[in-house]
């Protein structure tokens, strides 16, 4: 290639890309490193994602020849379930217990670790992430041998004392109850473990320069911790937000739902749902992209609501 | 080194193929030129995967009839999700089994063939009529019933009833009162302290379905809504009877506030000695047979499940639930996969389904008139006490299928049933719990009527698909 052309195709790849073009000509490995992931993400993700868009339009029927376009006839008609909507605020409600509950303990249990820097604190460290690693299904298995009405072990004690054993799906209460607690059982060794993290970052000079200043432990906590841990609280907000919004597992098992829907959580319903014979399942597939999308907008919301010190930064 | 690297890439390269063509080859000894049908089953009970497996093998002894089965056994869980995605991917098997609750959205969905015309006709004419009702749409077979299975039967532990004082030899006449009076005698032996209770009956969790004969039995044919789906029945004096019927359980704890088997499984806990009397279906019977044995079965009896007037002539008491055989709606040879039916089931001269009801210890209901003669002549009882059977057949004879209206329907009624049962708990009286919560479930009943366009669509009523 003589200097003339080569000249003439720099030229011409100028004005096709811009200087950006010669900014990134050596990123080849950086685009080489996220192919997989961008890969793996479009091919499982973003491809079905769309599909399930698409198909959520239709009243599809699996071989018919032609399908029927509904437009949003199958999320209105789901928006419409009352058990649904129901769902929703069972949902809000565990997210809203959840959040607070294992917040406070975590962020407390947190607090301790950083005092107890012994090799018990080191033992209590490993040991409290363990329940992290179980899943959701071994977790209510273990719990629901807890409360077993027959003879359980809480109910086997209450027996014991001769007061009455305790049917958690017979009362909405105590069914709330064996939703939560095993879920806080779950993430509190992984949330406190972030929160000791968080603890970890803040450098000891700004309580030792709050000391000397005469700040009390009420002003440290608000004008240093409480701060300084903010992306923390951010992470474990939005992970629990999620989870609680998407709570299956648990309460398949612990409750199935029940008593009266009480324990009902939109996944719940929507996994129920898919056995209805009389409806297209693309009723079933416009609310499951309704949950991605109302968790997907409350996360967002958490993101804007709580001061990110990133963002700051 | 280099060299030894590339020897050890070739003999890689060398096993990687090797295993490739091992893994693809023909595992079958499959007969040159033969039609091959896949059949995909689900992953049931050692018992029923071992029969069906047999009969497929014999079937694929002959080598002169052209035809080959590749089977599959799915475990139930995962079955829905392998054949969408294998519909969804032209690439689902010739024939599978389909429950008849759920036939009908295969019908809908255009996923499998009518058999009318791949089926000779006598093959039909056999069939009863309780099984006709259950695989027919528009006037035709969209499925052949492999078998049917009661969702309702009453089992009792004859041994228990004796040590309360209970005479048990009129149970198949039992009224709900005679059940209560049952149960207050069992209350003195079966002391909930140690984890015992009267009985098992209905679960929550299961009652939308498993009660639905019941339902049935009361008001006089009708489940929840009218036979045309126009009007709410649930606000009527019968489900007012039922309602007091799980108050009546609840309130005198004759049956525990909560249980940890559900209502499929209960079997069990009858042959454990911690219940006196379940409610489970007719699939009891396999269980107690084959995993406790006859000295079991001896101490049990078997009888229709109590109604409010009780009497020898109940009329009916369950649903049919149960298994057919579908063919694919794009399967490539739906005749040669026709002849594999009727081998499997609905052939005048297969020996399959005799086998496998026998092995079932005749715990499963039979569809077609010629085999259930051929049980009736034959002597049985070293697969099943004879007793057991009469009580089976009777009940399912009379049994009714499962409703197809949407299922939140019997979510409420349900939700009516427990929250009763639950303010019964709290000593609430019926009339007053009633009063109470009638009224919200009717309006929820007519808005999920309203969402889904169910008036006057019984696609049963109307025969045909919607």
């Amino acid at each position: 290639m003589s200097a003339k052309e080569r000249a003439t195709k720099t030229s011409f790849r100028k004005k096709l890309f811009g200087k950006r073009f010669f900014r990134y000509r050596y990123a080849f490995t950086g685009y080489a490193m996220i192919a997989p992931a961008f890969i793996l993400l479009t091919v499982f993700v973003v491809v079905p994602l769309g599909m399930a868009v698409y198909r959520s339009f239709f009243d599809y029927r699996a071989y018919a020849a032609v399908q029927e376009f509904v437009g949003l006839k199958n999320y209105l008609t789901i928006l419409r379930t009352t058990s649904f909507v129901n769902s929703f605020k069972n949902a809000l409600l565990f997210a809203a217990v959840i959040v607070v509950v294992q917040l406070l303990l975590s962020f407390t249990f947190a607090h301790v670790l950083k005092r107890c820097n012994t090799v018990y604190g080191r033992i209590v460290r490993t040991v409290i992430y363990v329940p992290f690693l179980i899943s959701g299904i071994t977790a209510s298995i273990v719990f629901l041998f807890m409360t077993n009405y027959g003879g359980g072990l809480i109910n086997g004690i209450l027996l014991y004392f001769d007061a009455d054993p305790i049917a958690i799906i017979m009362d909405k209460n105590w069914a709330r109850i064996a939703v939560i607690v095993p879920t806080l059982w779950l993430g509190f060794g992984y949330n406190s473990l972030v929160m000791y993290a968080g603890l970890l970052n803040i450098p000891k000079d700004y309580y030792e320069a709050a000391t000397l200043d005469g700040a009390g432990w009420w002003r440290k906590l608000i004008k240093i911790t409480l701060p300084g841990m903010t992306n923390y609280f951010l992470l474990t907000i939005v992970g629990l937000l999620t989870g609680a919004l998407t709570m299956f597992d648990i309460p398949f098992l612990m409750t199935g739902g029940g008593p009266l829907e009480s324990t009902l959580t939109p996944v719940l319903y929507l996994f129920n749902n898919y056995r209805n014979v009389l409806q297209t399942s693309s009723i079933t597939l416009a609310g499951a992209i309704l949950v991605m999308l109302i968790v997907g907008a409350l996360n967002a919301g958490v993101f804007f609501g709580v001061q990110s010190k990133v963002s700051d930064d | 080194m280099k060299r030894a690297g590339k020897r050890l890439t070739l003999f890689l390269v060398a096993v990687v193929l090797a295993m490739t063509a091992w893994g693809c080859g023909a595992k079958d000894d499959i007969e040159p030129g033969a039609t091959v049908v896949t059949v995909w089953l689900r992953d049931f009970e050692d018992w029923s995967n071992g029969v069906l497996k047999g009969v497929m093998d014999d079937f694929n002894k002959d080598k002169t009839d052209g035809l080959h089965i590749v089977y599959r056994f799915i475990t139930d869980d995962s079955f829905g999700d392998a054949l969408a995605a294998a519909q969804d991917n032209n690439a689902a098997p010739d024939i599978y089994q389909v429950s008849y609750t759920n036939l009908y959205s295969e019908v809908r969905n255009q996923t499998v063939l009518p058999l009318n015309e791949l089926l000779p006709e006598s093959a039909f004419a056999d069939l009863k009529d309780s099984a006709k009702e259950l695989v027919m749409y528009d006037n035709k077979y969209y499925a052949y019933p492999q078998l049917t299975e009661p969702s309702a039967v009453m089992y009792y532990r004859k041994d228990l009833l004796t040590a309360a004082g209970v005479d048990y030899s009129n149970a198949e006449a039992w009224s709900f009162d005679d059940l209560y009076a049952a149960c207050a005698k069992l209350k003195t032996t079966m002391p909930k302290r140690q984890g015992k209770y009267p009985m098992l009956g209905f679960d929550f969790g299961q009652a939308g379905w498993a009660t639905q004969g019941l339902q049935a039995n009361l008001t006089g044919g009708d489940v929840c809504l009218t036979e045309d789906w126009t009007e709410i029945i649930v606000n009527t004096q019968p489900y007012k009877e039922l309602a007091t019927f799980f108050a009546e359980l609840y309130k005198n704890e004759y049956v525990p506030a909560a249980w940890s088997t559900g209502y499929n499984d209960q079997i069990i806990d009858l042959c454990d000695g911690k219940a006196a009397i379940v409610y489970t279906g007719s699939w009891g019977i396999a269980e107690i047979l084959e995993s406790y044995g006859w000295d079991m079965a001896e101490k049990i009896g078997v009888a229709t499940i109590p109604t409010l007037t009780g009497g020898k002539e109940k009329g009916t008491t369950a649903t049919s639930g149960g298994w057919s055989f579908v063919i694919d709606g794009k399967s490539a040879h739906p005749e040669a996969a026709a002849k594999v039916i009727e081998y499997m089931a609905a052939g005048e001269d297969t020996t399959a389904p005799e086998t496998y009801f026998r092995a079932a210890h005749y715990s499963k209901s039979i569809p077609r008139k010629s085999i259930q003669e051929k049980v009736n002549a034959a002597d049985i009882s070293s697969a099943c006490p004879p007793e057991w059977l009469r009580v089976i057949s009777d009940i399912a004879d009379k049994a009714i299928p499962e409703s197809i209206y949407t299922f939140d329907i019997n979510t409420q009624v349900v939700g009516l049933l427990q929250g009763i049962a639950i303010d019964a708990l709290d000593d609430i009286g019926v009339e007053t719990s009633w009063n109470n919560r009638i009224n919200g479930v009717i309006a929820e009943i007519e808005k999920i009527m309203k969402n889904n366009q169910l008036a006057g669509n019984n696609p049963r009523l109307n025969n045909r698909v919607a």
